[in-house]
């Protein structure tokens, strides 16, 4: 057991934190012309290049052969940027096709040829993917495939399925939203749960984004109250501050170590992952929340402006944070009164 | 980043898990008075007798010498398992003996730390006092050096089981000309040398945990002085560290408290709707929450152990202690939300309404969560004083 990075891990992390903060900096978002996933789009055979998109899928299948500690470390820091969710789409996208047997596909979407982006589903039906669905398709493009989300499984589907009309921005105005809806679902590629659990991976991925959130927003506010000076003192100095920061700190460290619990547990597919996973949602989806909160407050009448970064972060935070199934899902796969986080690994 | 245990981890927690399984005391542990003491060593002895004792203290000092990870496993275990607390004796556990490794003299050595192990003393710590709890260093009780004792006079207070100890670390001012943190001893006092004076006070759980301590011109063998005369600063600093990366294991323990209020809430009727606790929005959410922090709170610990093993520190083990007590005083306040007339008394809730008022230490003792998180803003996230 060990769950800190081994060093060959944080070269990757590394690798992966600078091409982000030189090309995709999340300050870009204050810019239109880059929002929506159009800066990925630019960037998306390189990112198909860099292999960050096969990074855990196994090398049979056409992918870079790490696991999901590797999946997490490039997530976080996909959120850490406000990366498009376009990359988690891509990432999930090209492991349904290859686990369908649609090896073309999937090698398609490896090399970036073919771009995917998510279909939000808010209440798959319980015949998906076949019934009908309404869906919130994010930072989508007309040639897109998109990939739709239930607890009994992953589905790529195509654009052209879908009766879309773009919306007027929700929450996050740097995502780019467009409403669909089909009668009858037909996937080009499916994945059920009884394959392979994806829906979780979804989840635990989406986790280690929000945590990217929960830490960005901790450095930012943790670097301000280092230099901003009221009544003479650094304003870090004043305990009230000093103590938001300890909180975000905390609400981070642990939502990041349960993440990479989670990840690992998933992985080795151990009997409890799925309350890990459940967990991790939660713990991470508050830290963004509550750190992006904090961040804004640190910041002061700075903190309210739409100049500053922390607006960008609290926005995607609850963007993200209502992706792949209502909170009250992972309420009950934490309640289920079978002692499932106490079973060690032993068992 | 891996998760699995290697071969010989998961032998040695089946061996231990088997043992705890067959030798953790039935009866209950006395709340109060000498029979706590009486309880504790012999659990300590118990566990000494089997080779179970100092899991992760080098074998040069009499432990087991096994890596973090392994006392880790054991600590789990012993939650699972229902084995009582260290009690009385975590101070020679968690820190008088770790601190006499690190600064003690081997004639201290050879002495005090078998007797640790062996559950033949009970140790105090001296350091609060009425006029320096959180400013530890406003500490005034006065050490004179004379002859070869050091003579003590002076006063500390909440000192956990003064009145069952063996032994005591003591903090004193033996240079009241130095700067604060200059003129400060750390010894090795005689619970029964003359002159010393001890009065338990009363817990609002009921209990008496901790006391006042009068020391009245206490004459203390110069050779009890433990690192260097006037360099007790940094000896107490490093007993501190060490106290404040304890818990480690304590989420077993808890855990098994939350999925006793999750059954039940399941299996309990809410007065006012006639339908199980559970069904309540609220209390679900909390429950929720708190599964979720617990989860949370062992990924934290393993990352703890982790650390130790690589041997670079990191911000987790200060953020643990304090995550673990809010955490635990969090769920000692649902317990009695779910309580609901029973806390009126007349039922079986004695033993929960008693946790609950002493989670209220939790957040209090080895350094308040206000210090715990001044030392996390300043030391791990670097921010101005
Ligand atoms: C159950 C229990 C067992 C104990 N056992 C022992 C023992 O065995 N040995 C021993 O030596 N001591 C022991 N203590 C004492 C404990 O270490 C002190 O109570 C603690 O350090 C706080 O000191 P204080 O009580 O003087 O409170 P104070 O320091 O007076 O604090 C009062 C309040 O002010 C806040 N405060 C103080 N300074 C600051 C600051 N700089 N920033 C923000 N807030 C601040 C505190 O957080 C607290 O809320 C025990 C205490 C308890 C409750």
């Amino acid at each position: 057991m060990n769950l800190l990075p081994t060093a060959e891990q944080l070269h990757i992390r590394d690798s992966i934190s600078n091409f982000l903060s030189a090309e995709l900096p999340a300050t870009r978002l204050h810019k239109a012309a880059f929002a929506h996933g159009a800066a990925e789009r630019r960037l998306w055979a390189q990112i198909a290049e860099l292999g960050w998109l096969g990074l855990g899928i196994a090398e049979e299948v056409g992918g870079v052969g790490y696991g999901t500690a590797e999946d997490i470390l490039l997530f976080r820091e996909c959120g850490r940027q406000l990366v498009s969710p376009m990359v988690l789409a891509g990432r999930l996208g090209a492991e349904v096709a290859a686990r369908s047997g649609n090896r073309d596909l999937a090698d398609r979407i490896l090399t970036g040829a073919q771009p995917v982006v998510l279909a939000h589903i808010a209440r798959p039906g319980a015949g998906f993917p076949s019934g009908a669905a309404s869906v919130q398709l994010i930072d989508a493009a007309p040639d897109d495939l998109a990939l739709a989300w239930s607890p009994s499984g992953m589905a790529l589907c195509n654009l052209a399925d879908f009766a879309t009309q773009a919306q007027a921005p929700g929450i996050d105005p740097t995502l780019g939203i467009t409403t669909g809806r089909t009668e009858r679902f037909r996937p080009v590629a499916w994945c059920p749960s009884v394959t392979a659990p994806l829906p979780a991976l979804a989840s635990i991925l989406l986790s280690a984004m929000l945590v990217g959130i929960a830490e960005a927003t901790r450095d930012m506010a943790v670097n301000y109250a280092s230099f901003r000076e009221q009544f003479g003192r650094k304003i870090g100095s004043f305990q009230a501050i000093a103590h938001y920061c300890a909180n975000m700190a905390m609400s981070a460290e642990v939502a990041w170590a349960e993440t990479a619990y989670a990840g690992l547990a998933w992985q080795g597919r151990a009997g409890d992952y799925a309350s890990h996973v459940a967990a991790s949602r939660l713990l991470a989806s508050t830290a963004a929340l509550e750190n992006a909160r904090l961040c804004i407050q640190v910041h002061g009448g700075m903190g309210y402006s739409s100049e500053c970064d922390a607006h960008l972060f609290l926005k995607r935070g609850h963007a993200l944070a209502v992706l792949f199934g209502p909170m009250r899902e992972a309420w009950s796969a934490l309640l289920s009164l079978n002692d499932n986080i106490l079973n060690l690994a032993a068992e | 980043m891996h998760l699995e245990f290697t071969a010989e981890e998961n032998a040695f927690r089946a061996t231990a898990r088997e043992w705890l399984v067959a030798n953790v005391p039935r009866d209950k542990r006395p709340d109060d008075g000498p029979g706590t003491r009486e309880f504790d060593l012999a659990w300590q002895r118990r566990q000494y007798e089997a080779g179970w004792a100092g899991i992760n203290w080098p074998k040069a000092h009499g432990g087991v010498g096994l890596p973090s990870v392994h006392h880790m496993i054991w600590l789990e275990e012993a939650g699972r398992a229902g084995a009582p607390p260290m009690g009385t004796l975590s101070v020679a556990l968690s820190h008088a003996g770790p601190t006499l490794m690190a600064f003690g003299t081997d004639a201290q050595k050879a002495f005090h730390l078998p007797r640790i192990l062996q559950g033949a003393s009970v140790w105090c710590q001296g350091f609060s006092e009425p006029g320096a709890g959180s400013d530890l260093a406003g500490l005034k009780t006065r050490g004179v050096v004379e002859d070869n004792c050091i003579v003590v006079t002076g006063q500390k207070v909440w000192t956990s089981h003064a009145h069952v100890a063996d032994y005591q670390e003591l903090l004193v001012r033996t240079d009241s000309s130095a700067g604060r943190h200059a003129g400060i001893t750390w010894i090795i006092c005689d619970m029964k040398a003359p002159g010393i004076t001890v009065r338990p006070i009363r817990t609002i759980a009921g209990n008496h945990h901790y006391c006042e301590v009068f020391y009245d011109e206490v004459r203390i063998p110069i050779e009890n002085v433990v690192g260097a005369i006037n360099d007790g600063w940094r000896v107490a600093m490093s007993t501190l560290s060490i106290e404040r990366a304890g818990g480690v294991a304590g989420h077993m323990a808890l855990e098994k408290e939350l999925n006793r209020l999750i059954r039940f809430a399941d299996d309990n009727i809410d007065d006012a709707t006639g339908e199980p606790l559970l069904r309540d929005s609220r209390i679900m959410s909390e429950l929720a929450e708190l599964k979720a922090k617990f989860a949370g709170l062992r990924a934290l610990a393993y990352t703890v152990v982790s650390r130790e093993e690589s041997g670079v520190p990191g911000p987790e083990s200060s953020l643990l202690a304090l995550y673990y007590a809010e955490l635990l005083q969090r769920t000692q306040r649902l317990s009695m939300q779910l309580l609901s007339s029973d806390c009126l008394g007349g039922g079986s809730a004695q033993d929960a309404i008693d946790r609950y008022l002493q989670s209220f230490s939790n957040t209090i003792m080895g350094g308040t969560s206000e210090i715990r998180r001044n030392i996390v803003a300043q030391r791990v996230l670097g921010l101005p004083r």
